[in-house]
């Protein structure tokens, strides 16, 4: 075939190859994402030149002397001259704009991307080298599932696998999953989804089970979109749903990261606050009798103004870059919480916060930051990241609280809090808590369990909503200015308490009115708490932090503030 | 080697970001230099540069009766996703030279995707010179079938075949199209020769599942249930369990309905399809999908 069209599965156009191999095999017209055959996604993804295959001499084996209508090794020969390999998989290193990394991928082409024990040594040797070198490990995916004439050898390549990332796991190596168009039963239930961060394509069909025999189980018709990428996101199985076009920047902004938190991990503790970066805002304050003295009500108030600066907000003024990873891998991906790997100068940390949202569309999406179990299991899932590539944490809150739903309350809402309180304090990295807004209860503290917990200015910290305390104990919802004031929600009361170890200034008439100044200010108190923390060990930060907290309440220990009248 | 020996080879041997380079160095010294604008814009199509076409026009303009020029420019366009002005320049290019088949293959495509008739015209020239397997005659197949002509498209898909007896795509087109248009024989013929045709089992329950559509068209419920049965057999996925259960009703439920079944055997031959295209598209390049 000389001239060569293709036609769009999707839309049904025609399309001319050479047109289509230069949209990266995206249909112009729909966007629709073709199926690539490895070696092609390779050369998309990797420097020119760079890829160094090592996998040369693996290829499948007929361990049953099986045969169905012909036997299996006559399969083989013939998937082998198909595809043009001799396995279904390969492996090797390479790089992407420097950055190396070991690369494993499996071919649909062959087989339909069944896994023997080809394809599950390929990826099991890739991994094994990754830790070998210490190299992030990126395994491509599309798998129809097991390979049913390997019998139980195949099965057990799940097992060969997962336990091979699990090594990686341990060991603190980053190990991407991209999961491309289709990815199914023992490869979606073994390696492709135990991957750091998981990566799909657009429209990507991933499950363990296929659509028709679901269908046929349940005996209902399945919902639009059911087991695609999107379908996956909005259940909190993926970090990124990402255009092929952008795959290979998301990859290298990771690889990016990840190499800065290597060379910290690497680096002398006494060496790591020469990796932070230089800052210009105002210093934190610890003097609660330098604060402005402001009415508390009229504290709630600024700190709930619309206008006021969110997580995404500072992202944007306090960090280098941002790649922000979604979901729980449990149940739903929560907006209220958003979560990521941030740069701040040299150092690659784990961002962790509450988002509200600013128009009322995006605060409805946002549940106006009120997060549901699975937002804090995301957060945990940080959390754990974190510790696993020794990446300090930030967490910025601003909640009213944990959302009171229905469904919120059937997943688990007070056990998810409580284990992010559990988890946060034990995390053996340093962890910082900025208060920006509300710090709305539970809600607030399951990310505040902290080695520094600071709060900006105008913005409060309380055990229950002003109007909550004044209905319950005040019997009158009208009291609530008054109920502000007997919580000592406050900045300069909550350092008093011990509660905060400092405060962090707010521009002119507030934090609203001016964002890239209060974000500045948020830097510097960043930089300041880091350059305290990371020279202490783990445990010396876990001993710390325990005697931190252990505290409140204690007799003797817990400062005890006068009356009001004294103390306003 | 001259500059332009070295670009060509380059070019020949698929390293077209080098033939590029060497190309545009030599033409610094010769900027109008035909042959060398011609290798230089041909790579440039290939690695997505953004004056490839300019290059190619070039050549055209220094060498307007050069049918390959025309051509070369034409394919240039069409890699920018230029379908109009592509189509331009294959005319051009086949008023030079009548018998170029890729040329017209190619303004078939684009007159067809602007919605022009002459654009089937074109194809049923380029698939009588290219023969059964040509890019011409696959793609005449799906635009009659998207036009509704399912006899024309029929005829079409026998020719593939017969050209190609070994591709599973262009047999499942004779076996739905005579499903389509009524011929019930033809139809099962070409189920139960696909039904040979397929390497995996688990490909061979399509097969059965288009063979059961045939029986059910006929009334044929006693023949369709003993092909469900023999599909639930080989089925690993559990995909016919649904079309069984029509004929044999589970204790504990409604069986599917007959419409529920049709729908069932026509996404089953759609998956079918798509699998087998991907093989097809599999063998002609890197891209499948």
């Amino acid at each position: 075939m000389t001239a060569e069209w293709r036609r769009c599965p999707a839309c049904e156009a025609f399309v001319y190859h050479k047109r289509l191999k230069r949209n990266l095999g995206v249909c112009p017209e729909c966007n629709h994402h073709f199926r690539l055959r490895i070696r092609e996604r390779l050369g998309q993804l990797l420097d020119e030149g760079s890829y160094e295959e090592l996998s040369g001499d693996l290829e499948p084996e007929d361990a049953l002397s099986f045969v169905d209508s012909k036997p299996y090794p006559a399969r083989i020969a013939a998937a082998q001259k198909q595809a043009g390999a001799k396995s279904g998989a390969l492996y090797g290193t390479g790089t992407i704009e420097g950055n190396p990394l070991v690369v494993a991928g499996i071919d649909f082409g062959f087989i339909g991307g069944s896994m023997g024990g080809a394809v599950g040594e390929s990826i099991t040797r890739a991994a094994e080298l990754a830790l070998e070198r210490r190299t992030p490990l990126l395994v491509i995916a599309a798998s129809g599932g097991a390979r049913m004439q390997e019998g139980c050898v195949s099965l057990m390549q799940m097992a060969k696998t997962s336990q091979a990332i699990g090594r990686l796991n341990e060991e603190g190596i980053l190990y991407m999953s991209l999961l491309t168009d289709p990815t199914y039963g023992g490869v979606s239930a073994s390696f492709a989804t135990l991957g750091d961060v998981l990566i799909a394509e657009p429209d990507a069909h991933i499950g363990f089970a296929g659509p028709t025999v679901i269908e046929q189980t349940i005996r209902e018709k399945l919902p639009e979109g059911f087991q695609t990428a999107g379908f996956l996101m909005d259940h909190g199985m993926l970090d990124l749903v990402e255009p092929r076009e952008n795959l290979r920047r998301s990859i290298r902004n990771l690889l990016q990261l990840h190499a800065l938190a290597e060379a910290a991990r690497q680096a002398d503790d006494g060496a790591l606050a020469d990796k932070l970066p230089g800052t210009e805002g105002e210093a934190p304050v610890s003097d609660p009798d330098s604060l402005a003295q402001r009415a508390p009500w009229d504290v709630v108030q600024l700190a709930r103004n619309l206008e006021r600066p969110h997580t995404l907000d500072y992202v944007g003024f306090v960090f280098d870059d941002f790649l922000e990873l979604h979901g729980d891998r449990a149940f739903r991906e929560d907006p209220a919480i958003v979560s990521g790997v941030a740069q701040l100068g040299d150092l690659a940390v784990v961002l962790i916060g509450h988002q509200k949202g600013k128009t009322t569309g995006e605060m409805m999406e946002r549940n106006f930051g009120m997060p549901e179990p699975d937002g804090y299991r995301k957060g945990m899932r940080l959390m754990r990241y974190a510790a696993r590539f020794g990446m300090p944490i930030v967490t910025l809150v601003d909640t009213a609280g944990a959302y009171p739903g229905l469904g919120a309350e059937e997943r688990g809402q007070s056990n998810a809090i409580a284990e992010s309180i559990m988890l946060m304090s034990r995390l053996p990295v340093p962890a910082i808590t900025i208060v920006t807004g509300e710090g709305g209860s539970g809600g607030a503290l399951a990310l505040a369990a902290a080695d520094r917990v600071l709060m900006l200015e105008n913005s409060y910290y309380s055990v229950i909503s002003p109007e909550g305390c004044a209905t319950i104990l005040f019997k009158d919802a009208a009291a609530a200015p008054r109920a502000a004031a007997a919580l000592r929600i406050t900045a300069p009361d909550l350092l008093r308490l011990g509660v905060m170890d400092a405060v962090v200034p707010e521009p002119g008439e507030g934090a609203h009115t001016d964002h890239a100044a209060a974000a500045a200010n948020v830097k510097t108190a960043l930089v300041e708490s880091l350059r305290e923390l990371l020279p202490l060990s783990g445990d010396e930060l876990l001993e710390r932090r325990y005697e931190r907290f252990r505290k409140f309440g204690t007799p003797g220990q817990q400062p005890v503030l006068p009356p009001i009248e004294e103390s306003t | 080697m001259s500059a332009l020996e070295q670009a060509r080879a380059h070019y020949e041997a698929g390293e077209f970001g080098k033939a590029r380079a060497a190309a545009l160095e030599a033409l610094a010294g010769a900027p109008d230099d035909v042959e060398l604008l011609s290798v230089a814009g041909r790579a440039g199509v290939e690695t997505g540069a953004d004056d490839a076409v300019e290059q190619l026009g070039r050549v055209t303009q220094l060498q307007p009766d050069s049918a390959d020029a025309w051509h070369d420019l034409g394919e240039g366009l069409l890699a920018d996703g230029r379908d109009g002005e592509a189509a331009d320049a294959f005319r051009k290019a086949l008023e030079l030279d009548p018998d170029d088949e890729v040329a017209l293959t190619h303004l078939g495509h684009a007159e067809f995707a602007a919605g022009s008739e002459g654009g089937v015209a074109h194809l049923e020239q380029a698939a009588e010179r290219g023969g059964g397997m040509s890019t011409a005659a696959i793609s005449l197949v799906e635009m009659y079938r998207a036009m509704g002509q399912h006899e024309d498209a029929l005829a079409a898909a026998q020719k593939v075949l017969d050209a190609e007896p070994s591709d599973v795509v262009a047999a499942l087109d004779v076996a739905e199209l005579s499903l389509e248009t009524g011929r019930l024989d033809e139809a099962l013929a070409a189920f139960e020769r696909i039904r040979e045709m397929e390497d995996l089992p688990e490909h061979e329950v399509y097969a059965l599942h288009g063979m059961i559509q045939v029986e059910l068209r006929r009334d044929n419920a006693d023949r369709a249930r003993e092909l469900a049965k023999e599909a639930a057999q080989v089925d690993g996925y559990g995909r016919t369990a649904g079309v069984l259960a029509h004929f044999e009703p589970p204790e504990d439920g409604e069986p599917p309905s007959r419409e529920d079944v049709d729908a069932a055997l026509t996404e089953s031959m759609k998956e079918h399809r798509r699998l087998h295209a991907e093989d097809r598209r599999l063998l002609a390049e890197d891209l499948i999908g």
